[in-house]
C-alpha cells in the first residue's frame, strides 16, 4: 500500500500542493483527475521524488520514501513514467528498456533477459524496433516505450503522468488495455493522472479530484463518474440534476 | 538552505586555502621590516625588488638569495664611514603590481636607492614611482634606454646584438634567419639586432614567429629553409627555445643555431641533451669561469661564484650578477661619502666612469648603456656543457 | 611536394596532440554538459608527476600507470569539491569555476615543479622517420596510434557497454536519468575522473615531443576545445577529426600564407563553422522528433 499523509509542496515559495493525504491500496488502479495546472504533475513528481515535499510523509509498504531523491525512490519500488514519455532519443529502444532496470542491475543482472522478454509479450509492437533509436518512434510506440520502461524494474507501484497525451484514441485504448495487465497480470499498483477524465475514470478503481493543489473529491469510480460537479466540471455534460 | 550552507562552507573553504597559499609567499625576506629608533640616522638603506617567488623566480631567486649573502658581508665588514648598510629586499612574486606596492613600501621606509626588478616590464612599472622621489634605481633587467636617471647593469640588446655580429663575422656568416617567440620577451631581439646587421652587411633572409607554448616549430623552419639562410638566430624563452632546437635537429640543418640568453641555463640544456652540435648560446663568461684565461675577470668572477657556492651550494648565474653590480656600485658611492639619493646620483653621473662589473665593464659617463660585452660570449654545448670559445 | 608532406605530418602531429585533448573535452561535456576548462591542467599534472617518478627510479610503465591514477584522482577531487556544490547553478558558473580550478592547479603546478621544463624519454628510442621527404617524429607515430586505440576503447565503452548507455542517457535527460536510479551527481564525477585519466595519458604522450611546464595545458587546451567546437560538440570522433583539423589548418596556413597568421586564421574558420553549421562539421542529425 501507498499511503501518502498530509504532503505539501512548495516550488520556490509558491506552496503547490497543500496537505494531500490519501492512499493505493494493492491490486488497485487510482486515478487522479483535474485541471491543467491543479498539481497533478507535481503530485506525481513529489511522490517520485523529484520534489521534496514540505510537509508530510509518503510511505510504500511501511517503508519511508519521502525525503529521498528520486534516484533512490526507484531503488524502493515506486516507478514513475513521467509527463511528455521522456525516453531517451539517442538511445535504442533495447537499451532504454534495459535502462529501466539500472537500479537493480548490479544485483539482479540475470533477470534482466527475463524482464525484457515480458515487456515485449507486453508490448509486441517493440518487438521490431529493437534495434531503432527511440527518438524515431511515433508517439503511441513512444508511449508503450516509456512504460515499458517503466515496468522493467518490477516496481511495487507505478505511476503515470498524463499518458494520453497527444496520442489518438485507439492508441488510449491500448494503453487502458495495458494498464489492466499490469493490474491484474502484474499486480502492481497504479496511480494514473489524466486530463482525459472519460479515460481515467474508465479503468481505475478510485478517484481523486485535485483542484489548486487540494483533493477535493474522492471516491469510488461509480462514485466519482456519476457525481453532478464533475460531471459539469470534467465531463462537460449539464446534468439534469443539481 | 542546507544546499545554500553547503555552497557556502565549500567555496569558504576554497578561498581559505587561496589566501592561505599566497600568504605563504609572501614573505620579505631579509628580516629589515623594522624601523630602527634613531631614525636610520646611522643606517643606509637600500631597497631591493626581485621575483623571489612566481615564474620569473628561476631568474629572481639567485638575486633574493646574493641579498642575504651581501648582506652577511656588510655586516662582517662593520661600518662604513660610521654607518651601517642595511639592505631591504622585497619580494613582488612575479607580479607587477605588488612591485609597485613594494616600492611605495620601501620609499616609505626611506631607502636611498633601490636595485631591481628582475624582469623587464616590472621595472619600467616601478621606474615613474621611484625616479620621481629622486631614488637612483639600478636596473637588472633590459629596459628602454631613453629611461632617465636609471642605471642599467643588464646587457642591452644591442650588446647581445654586437656579440651575435661578431659571432656571425668569425665565421664568415652574412644571411641569417631570426625566429622568435610572439611574447614580449621574443619580441625585443630583433629591432637592436636589425640595425646592428645593417651597418655589418648581414642580411636577414626570413623572419617567423611562433607562440610561446606552441607545441611544434616545424613549419616555421621549413618556411626558412626555403630561403637558404646560413644560420637561425632564436629569441625565445624555454621551453620553445628548447623545442625549436630539436625541430631544427630533426630536420636536418647543418648550419649554426644560435640562441638568447634566455636559454643560458639547465632547462635548456635538457632539452638539447645529447643533441646539440653546432647549437651555440649567448652566456655570460659566469657560467664557463673555469674555462676562462687566468687573469683578473677570471679570479673575480671565481670568488663571486665560490662566495655564492659557499652560502647556497649552488651556483649564481648572470642575474645575480646583474643584481652584484647594481649594489657594489652603490656600495662604492657611499664608500666615497654619498649617502643621499641625490649625492648617489651624482656620483654615479660624473664621478664615476670606468668600472668593472661582474657582468661586464661599465662606461657609466659614455652613452653606451649597460655593460660592454666583455662580460658575455657565444658559448657552445659540448658534453651537455656549455663550451668557451676564445 | 616534400613541402606538402612535411605539411602534412607536421600538421597531423600537431593536431593528434589537439585531438587527445579534445576527447577529454568532449567526455566531461557529453556526460555532464560542463566545458571543463581545468582539461589542459589534467594533461599538466599526468605529464609531471609521470616525470618526477620516473626520475624517482620507479620503471616507466608503473610511472605512467601512477600518474594516470594521479591524476584521476584529482579530477575526482575537482569534482566533488569545486563542481559539486554548484551543480544546480547555471552551466556558465560552471564553466567559470573550471577556468578558477585551471589557475589553481597551474599555480599548484608552478610551486611544485618550477619553471624549467621536464623531459620524459619515449618509450620507443628511434631516430626521426624520413618518408616522401617529410621528417616525422616516431612519437608522432604513436601518439596517433595511440588517439585510434582510444577512439576504439571510447567507442566500445559509450556505445556497447551498459553503464556508457546510462551515461548517454544522462547526458541526454539527466531528469528521466534519475527516474532510472541513475544518479547524475555519481555520473558527473565519473565522467570528470575519466576526463582526468584522458588528460593525463595526452599529457605523458605529448612531453617526449614538447618537454613538459606547468604552463603547457593552456594552449593545447585551447586547440583541443577549438577541434571539438568545429568537429562537433556531441561526438567523440567528430572532436578528434576537428582537432585534426585545426592542426593542419595551422600549418598549412603558416606554411603557406605566413606563420603570423596561422592562429587568426584557425580562429577565423572557427568563427565560420560557428556560423554556418553550429553543431560541428562532422554531426549527424540526432535521432529528435521535432
Amino acid at each position: 500500500m501507498l499511503k501518502v499523509d498530509g504532503v505539501s509542496t512548495h516550488i520556490g515559495k509558491i506552496k503547490i500542493l497543500h496537505e494531500i493525504y490519501f492512499q493505493v491500496e494493492k491490486g488497485q488502479i487510482v486515478s487522479i483527475i483535474g485541471a491543467n495546472g491543479a498539481g497533478k504533475s507535481t503530485l506525481l513528481n513529489t511522490l517520485a521524488g523529484l520534489y521534496r515535499p514540505t510537509s508530510g510523509t509518503i510511505t510504500l509498504e511501511n517503508d519511508v520514501i519521502s525525503g529521498y531523491p528520486a534516484n533512490k525512490v526507484v531503488e524502493k519500488g515506486l516507478s514513475l513514467v513521467p509527463e511528455g514519455r521522456q525516453i531517451f532519443s539517442n538511445l535504442t529502444v533495447k537499451e532504454n528498456l534495459l535502462l529501466g532496470m539500472f537500479s537493480k542491475y548490479y544485483k539482479e543482472k540475470k533477470l534482466a533477459e527475463e524482464n525484457l522478454t515480458k515487456i515485449l509479450d507486453m508490448f509486441p509492437s517493440l518487438k521490431k524496433h529493437l534495434k531503432n533509436l527511440g527518438g524515431n518512434l511515433s508517439g503511441g510506440e513512444q508511449q508503450m516505450l516509456a512504460i515499458g520502461r517503466g515496468l522493467m524494474s518490477n516496481p511495487k507501484i507505478i505511476l503515470l503522468d498524463e499518458p494520453s497525451m497527444g496520442l489518438a484514441p485507439k492508441i488510449v485504448y491500448e494503453i487502458l488495455d495495458t494498464l489492466m495487465i499490469i493490474k491484474e497480470d502484474l499486480g502492481t499498483m497504479v496511480i494514473l493522472v489524466e486530463q482525459n477524465v472519460k479515460a481515467a475514470l474508465k479503468v481505475c478503481d478510485q478517484a481523486y479530484v485535485i483542484d489548486q493543489g487540494r483533493i477535493i473529491i474522492n471516491g469510488t469510480r461509480d462514485e466519482i463518474s456519476s457525481n453532478p460537479q464533475v460531471i459539469s466540471a470534467y465531463l462537460g455534460i449539464k446534468s439534469a440534476g443539481a | 538552505m542546507k544546499k545554500l550552507c553547503k555552497s557556502i562552507c565549500s567555496f569558504s573553504l576554497m578561498l581559505i586555502l587561496v589566501i592561505a597559499l599566497s600568504a605563504c609567499n609572501m614573505e620579505t625576506s631579509g628580516g629589515n621590516d623594522k624601523k630602527d629608533g634613531d631614525g636610520g640616522k646611522e643606517v643606509i638603506k637600500i631597497g631591493a625588488i626581485f621575483a623571489e617567488t612566481g615564474p620569473a623566480s628561476t631568474l629572481g631567486k639567485t638575486q633574493a638569495n646574493y641579498v642575504k649573502l651581501i648582506q652577511k658581508q656588510l655586516d662582517e665588514a662593520g661600518t662604513i664611514n660610521g654607518k651601517k648598510i642595511e639592505i631591504i629586499m622585497q619580494d613582488y612574486e612575479t607580479d607587477d603590481t605588488k612591485a609597485v606596492i613594494a616600492a611605495d613600501k620601501l620609499i616609505s621606509e626611506g631607502v636611498v636607492a633601490v636595485v631591481g626588478a628582475t624582469q623587464a616590464s616590472t621595472s619600467m612599472a616601478i621606474l615613474p614611482k621611484i625616479s620621481g622621489e629622486g631614488i637612483p634605481l639600478m636596473t637588472v633587467a633590459p629596459v628602454n634606454p631613453e629611461a632617465k636617471d636609471i642605471y642599467q647593469m643588464a646587457p642591452s640588446n644591442l650588446t647581445n646584438a654586437s656579440l651575435i655580429i661578431k659571432f656571425l663575422k668569425e665565421n664568415n656568416i652574412s644571411k641569417v634567419a631570426w625566429i622568435n617567440a610572439r611574447d614580449g620577451f621574443g619580441v625585443e631581439g630583433l629591432p637592436s639586432f636589425e640595425k646592428v646587421a645593417k651597418e655589418n652587411d648581414i642580411k636577414i633572409v626570413a623572419h617567423e614567429e611562433f607562440d610561446a607554448t606552441a607545441t611544434d616549430m616545424t613549419v616555421q623552419l621549413t618556411n626558412i629553409r626555403k630561403k637558404n639562410p646560413e644560420a637561425v638566430i632564436v629569441w625565445s624563452r624555454t621551453p620553445g627555445a628548447g623545442i625549436v632546437a630539436r625541430n631544427f635537429k630533426a630536420l636536418g640543418f647543418d648550419i649554426p643555431m644560435i640562441q638568447s640568453s634566455a636559454s643560458a641555463n639547465k632547462g635548456f640544456l635538457d632539452q638539447v641533451k645529447d643533441n646539440n652540435e653546432n647549437i651555440y648560446v649567448i652566456g655570460s663568461k659566469l657560467s664557463v669561469v673555469d674555462q676562462l684565461p687566468n687573469g683578473e675577470q677570471k679570479d673575480r668572477l671565481k670568488k663571486f661564484r665560490e662566495d655564492y657556492r659557499t652560502m647556497f651550494n649552488s651556483d649564481p648565474d648572470n642575474f645575480t650578477a646583474h643584481a652584484a653590480d647594481g649594489f657594489h656600485l652603490l656600495i662604492e658611492a657611499i664608500k666615497a661619502g654619498n649617502t643621499t639619493s641625490e649625492d648617489i646620483h651624482n656620483y654615479l653621473k660624473t664621478e664615476v666612469n670606468k668600472y668593472s662589473g661582474l657582468t661586464g665593464s661599465f662606461e657609466l659617463q659614455s652613452d653606451y648603456v649597460g655593460p660592454y660585452e666583455d662580460g658575455f660570449s657565444v658559448l657552445g654545448i659540448e658534453n651537455n656543457e656549455w663550451k668557451y670559445y676564445e | 611536394m616534400e613541402l606538402l608532406m612535411q605539411y602534412i605530418v607536421t600538421g597531423l602531429t600537431v593536431g593528434s596532440i589537439y585531438a587527445l585533448l579534445a576527447i577529454g573535452f568532449v567526455t566531461v561535456y557529453n556526460i555532464t554538459g560542463i566545458l571543463n576548462f581545468a582539461q589542459g591542467e589534467f594533461a599538466m599534472i599526468g605529464a609531471l608527476t609521470c616525470i618526477t617518478f620516473v626520475n624517482a627510479g620507479l620503471p616507466m610503465y608503473a610511472s605512467i600507470i601512477f600518474a594516470i591514477l594521479i591524476s584521476a584522482t584529482i579530477g575526482l577531487i575537482v569534482e566533488r569539491t569545486a563542481i559539486l556544490h554548484a551543480r544546480n547553478t547555471s552551466v556558465i558558473i560552471l564553466i567559470i569555476i573550471t577556468i578558477g580550478v585551471s589557475t589553481f592547479l597551474k599555480g599548484m603546478g608552478l610551486i611544485i615543479w618550477g619553471t624549467n621544463p621536464k623531459q620524459l624519454t619515449p618509450l620507443i628510442k628511434m631516430e626521426p622517420i624520413h618518408f616522401m621527404g617529410a621528417v616525422i617524429n616516431p612519437q608522432s607515430i604513436f601518439i596517433f596510434i595511440v588517439l585510434l586505440i582510444l577512439l576504439a576503447v571510447l567507442y566500445v565503452f559509450f556505445e556497447k557497454t551498459y553503464i556508457g548507455s546510462a551515461l548517454r542517457a544522462c547526458e541526454k535527460n539527466p531528469r528521466a536519468a534519475k527516474l532510472m536510479g541513475i544518479n547524475p551527481s555519481t555520473m558527473s564525477a565519473l565522467a570528470f575522473t575519466l576526463a582526468a585519466a584522458l588528460g593525463a595519458i595526452a599529457g605523458i604522450l605529448i612531453t617526449p615531443i614538447t618537454d613538459a611546464t606547468y604552463e603547457m595545458g593552456f594552449l593545447i587546451g585551447v586547440k583541443g576545445f577549438v577541434g571539438m567546437v568545429i568537429g562537433g560538440m556531441h561526438s567523440i570522433p567528430g572532436a578528434v577529426a576537428g582537432a585534426l583539423l585545426v592542426g593542419l589548418l595551422e600549418t598549412f596556413s603558416g606554411g603557406f600564407i605566413s606563420t603570423f597568421y596561422s592562429d587568426a586564421i584557425t580562429f577565423l574558420v572557427l568563427i565560420l563553422v560557428l556560423f554556418f553549421k553550429p553543431n560541428g562539421i562532422f554531426a549527424r542529425a540526432s535521432g529528435e522528433r521535432v
